[in-house]
């Protein structure tokens, strides 16, 4: 066992000679995606739960909202990830204090996921059958009481669904974040496997980032059944 | 049944609902002027289309008129403010075609949900929902999920969800059009067991004239959004007014089909040359006496039943036969004459 062990580090002697550098940026990727997810499941949910409760024929229809705050959520999702970090950077200062390394990636990050995970929750919360919400509203529940008791608790296992989407998409724009000084797994795969051909360093973390993906999916699913009865 | 004791429980006033669509403005009920007492169960039934599902949701202004009054237990909830709208709402129960019940939530919770904000302690709230889930005999069912039930018990729970803030009306939109005719009767039955034990008054929404037929005490018919006539249920189905009404009491009996045969091949039902064909109404009175031997004795004339049918409306028995006439034609007038006397509608059909 511990032979074959040996053999394989033998295959990437660059992995196992940047260890240290690697384990620094799996945290980081860690840290990214674990932040990210966090804020942008609370603006992700506040702004989902706006879009439907104001759309046509919502509890509280209001057109101008949610005119207003489709057309924001369009433009942001349509602007590419590098350049939002570019036309952030002043913003970014301002809330993170640094524009650069992890730290100033988060909230750039969290900018540019909100807008994909509001469309996620929007739409797991217009798949709700309305005869839940009439009922509910026939039983004299306000539209707070709808909000909580009706669309976050019916709609959970499809905002979950959504969210698992949203995750691994973070995953993904993580990596982005090596190019604009970001750190994690991405920028290690540019600098080692890409500036230096460490063609191993490469393979290697598609194989980390690809079982950071694998679980994230696999846990959502399982947790999105869960709550389906 | 529960004796309605005309006290207006719901008053429905100058009734009127437009709605805006992009091809114009739609009037979905027109001048509509009701009164449902207390203790009664009233059917509302018409096509789809009528307006009748948009009318029993202006009754809980799930829907607002456009103009006119809904007016419960004497306070008009069109003039509430949402706070106000919304306390109302918990003594005006209603229960759906789909049941909508909350899928993610179990049978007992489902019963528990609008029991928040009742005010009750922890320990009442639990006796009241295993007491709502026996009267509706699915109290071993508690922990279940609503996927793991069938229609007919998925609209148990619906009602028993409906009760649980003791309202005085409960709204039942289309209840029993997604269930079996077995089903469907198990409902109704249940329904009406509601109304005699509880004196809960019931407004049914229906498209099916066996329903209303079934448990109503009285019902009104609707078409094109408006209130075509409304009555007692013995009165409007042994003496309908309006062609619509007609057209809703024949889906419920034989009768269409007997007029089909007679009008194509009279002979398969035994009808001979010189016969007439009538249908003869018993009502009230009437349904009990042995009118038929006794006119063939007394007017000299050969009665053959070609078709018969009896019903219970409202507990009262309201008899229906065609029958053929063969003797002198002066005889068969004669006849007729009698039956008429004896408050027996008649109305030939064929001379054949």
């Amino acid at each position: 066992m511990l032979e074959l062990w040996q053999s394989f580090l033998e295959l990437i002697p660059n992995v196992v000679y940047t260890r240290k550098e690697l384990l620094k940026c799996i945290i980081q990727t860690l840290q990214m995606v674990g932040w990210t997810t966090l804020y942008s499941a609370g603006f992700g949910v506040i702004f989902g739960v706006t879009l439907v409760v104001t759309q046509k024929d919502g509890i509280l229809e209001c057109k101008p909202v949610y005119q207003i705050l489709d057309k924001l959520i369009n433009v942001f999702r349509s602007i590419p990830f590098v350049i939002l970090v570019a036309l952030l950077i002043k913003m970014t200062r301002m809330i993170s204090g640094t524009s650069i390394g992890t730290k100033g990636m988060i909230f750039p990050m969290i900018v540019a996921t909100v807008p994909f995970l509001s469309r996620q929750i929007h739409s797991a919360l217009v798949e709700i059958d309305p005869g839940m919400i009439e009922a509910a509203q026939s039983m004299g529940c306000s539209p707070l009481d709808i909000i909580w008791r009706v669309y976050l608790r019916e709609g959970l296992p499809g905002m979950i669904r959504g969210a698992t989407i949203t995750i691994v998409n973070v995953v993904t724009i993580t990596a982005m974040a090596g190019y604009v000084g970001g750190g994690g797994l991405g920028d290690y795969a540019i600098r080692y496997g890409w500036q230096r051909a460490m063609t191993d360093v490469t393979i290697v973390t598609i194989i980390i980032i690809l079982a950071i993906v694998t679980i994230i999916q696999t846990l959502g699913g399982f947790l999105a059944r869960k709550l389906t009865h | 049944m529960a004796q309605a004791n005309n006290t207006p429980l719901i008053e429905i006033k100058n009734l009127r609902k437009v709605f805006d669509t992009p091809a114009g403005k739609v009037v979905a009920l027109d001048g509509i002027n009701l009164t449902i007492d207390k203790g009664e169960i009233f059917g509302i039934i018409g096509m789809s289309g009528a307006g009748k599902s948009t009318l029993v949701r202006c009754i809980n202004l799930l829907e607002r008129p456009t103009e006119g009054a809904i007016v419960v237990e004497g306070e008009d909830i069109t003039k509430l403010n949402n706070s106000q709208l919304r306390k109302k709402r918990r003594k005006i129960a209603m229960i759906f075609q789909l049941f909508n019940l909350m899928k993610s939530r179990t049978i007992y919770a489902n019963v528990a949900f609008p029991l928040k904000g009742s005010g009750l302690s922890r320990q009442e709230k639990h006796e009241k929902v295993m007491k709502l889930l026996k009267l509706v005999g699915l109290e071993n069912r508690a922990k279940a999920y609503p996927s793991q039930l069938s229609g007919g018990q998925k609209q148990r729970v619906a009602i028993a969800r409906a009760l649980a803030n003791d309202p005085s009306v409960l709204l039942c939109d289309e209840a029993t059009s997604a269930l079996d005719p077995q089903t469907t009767q198990d409902i109704l039955s249940l329904l009406k067991e509601l109304n005699e034990t509880l004196g809960l008054t019931i407004i049914i929404i229906t498209h099916e004239m066996a329903v209303v037929k079934e448990v109503c005490t009285r019902v009104a018919v609707t078409e094109d959004g408006h209130v075509k006539e409304t009555g007692g249920i013995y009165e409007v189905f042994s003496n309908p007014k309006t062609p619509i009404t007609k057209r809703f009491i024949a889906t419920t009996s034989n009768m269409n089909k007997i007029y089909d045969v007679l009008e194509a091949n009279p002979e398969v039902l035994g009808v001979k040359s010189g016969d007439v064909v009538a249908t003869l109404e018993f009502t009230g009175e009437s349904t009990g006496e042995a009118m038929i031997s006794h006119l063939s004795r007394e007017c000299n004339v050969d009665i053959s039943i070609i078709f018969g049918n009896v019903e219970l409306l409202a507990g009262n028995p309201f008899g229906k036969l065609v029958v053929s006439f063969r003797g002198e034609q002066q005889a068969i007038e004669a006849a007729l004459k009698a039956l008429n006397e004896h408050q027996v509608r008649t109305e030939v059909l064929l001379h054949a």
